[in-house]
């Protein structure tokens, strides 16, 4: 999903960001995404900082909304886990790169 | 009433607030396989087990009780040996997705307020009742690669469609906190963040979950 949405909307998103924090994800206001998410499921950094850039870069319905794609997300995962549902041999063969780039190459699907 | 902070939230939808509030309406009720003082233990336990908080003493037993912990703390480490276990020590399948699905939506509730800084929802009072037993077809039920049967090929939109309430409720909540099946297709601005931030921080969610699907 997030490959397709910047390709429809020639945005550019570095990868690796998603993964290694030290990179610039180069989309604007994504680092403070990002901080916010690692704020929720990591308890990294200050959480009302990490509010305030986001509320500040794109909003309260901003906030508002990155708040809820974590929550639904939090809840996608464990639906995912739960039932084992399985990734198709023809999506791995074609992420394997990506994968791999991420570091989810070593993750069982 | 429920959810109060919500109301006149700056920058929160009305249909956030009503949403939730249906959750926690459809919690307390009896379910197809829990009653509702079974499915409000399971959200108590895997609440507190995803907060890092002493595990409540419930009326779940021991099997249902791990799962429930599973659940809410790790859910990566749920294999197909580790449900099979679950089976040989007693879990009856269809309590199994009910539990994934409770334990999922309480997982996205909670983890909204904690983006918000905004304090956890009190669970509600179990409500009494039968359980309902509206089971899907089982001539309709596959299992191929998955650790429980579902209705059609297994994937993310029939991943509790064994449970045909639970199935409608995750996709209640996705609906208000993501976005509809419909909206998918959009690849510009949607309520506050353009679709490529939704999805940075879809992603980001979901590779610290240790999850790709």
């Amino acid at each position: 999903m997030l490959r397709w949405s910047i390709e429809e909307s020639n945005r550019t998103v570095e990868m690796r960001a998603l993964a290694d924090r030290s990179l610039d994800p180069v989309l604007p206001g994504g680092s403070a995404l990002l901080d916010l998410v690692d704020a929720v499921l990591l308890g990294a950094g200050d959480g009302d900082a990490a509010r305030s850039a986001v509320s500040e870069r794109f909003g309260s319905g901003g906030l508002v909304r990155a708040a809820g794609v974590i929550g639904n997300f939090e809840m996608m995962n464990r639906l995912a886990d739960g039932v084992g549902v399985p990734i198709g041999p023809s999506t791995l063969k074609t992420e394997a790169k990506l994968l791999a780039s991420l570091g989810l190459d070593r993750i069982a699907h | 009433m429920t959810f109060e902070p919500l109301d006149g939230l700056p920058g929160a939808e009305p249909d956030l607030a009503a949403s939730f509030r249906a959750e926690w309406e459809f919690l307390a009720a009896p379910g197809t396989w829990l009653t509702g003082d079974e499915r409000v233990a399971v959200a108590a336990v895997a609440r507190a087990a995803r907060s890092g908080d002493p595990i409540p003493k419930t009326a779940l037993d021991a099997v249902e009780d791990d799962v429930a912990i599973t659940l809410g703390r790790t859910p990566g480490v749920i294999r197909a040996d580790v449900v099979d276990a679950w089976y040989r020590r007693g879990l009856v399948v269809e309590r199994y997705i009910e539990m994934v699905g409770i334990a999922s939506r309480i997982t996205a509730v909670d983890s909204f307020h904690r983006a918000m800084g905004l304090p956890l929802e009190a669970l509600p009072q179990p409500m009494d009742g039968e359980p309902t037993r509206i089971a899907a077809d089982p001539s309709a039920r596959r299992t191929r690669r998955s650790y429980a049967p579902t209705v059609g090929a297994p994937q993310i939109v029939t991943v509790l469609s064994l449970v045909p309430a639970e199935q409608a409720a995750w996709i209640r909540l996705s609906d208000a906190m993501y976005m509809t099946f419909e909206a998918m297709n959009l690849p510009g601005d949607q309520r506050g963040l353009h679709r490529s931030e939704i999805e940075v921080v879809a992603a980001r969610t979901s590779l610290i979950n240790e999850c790709f699907f």
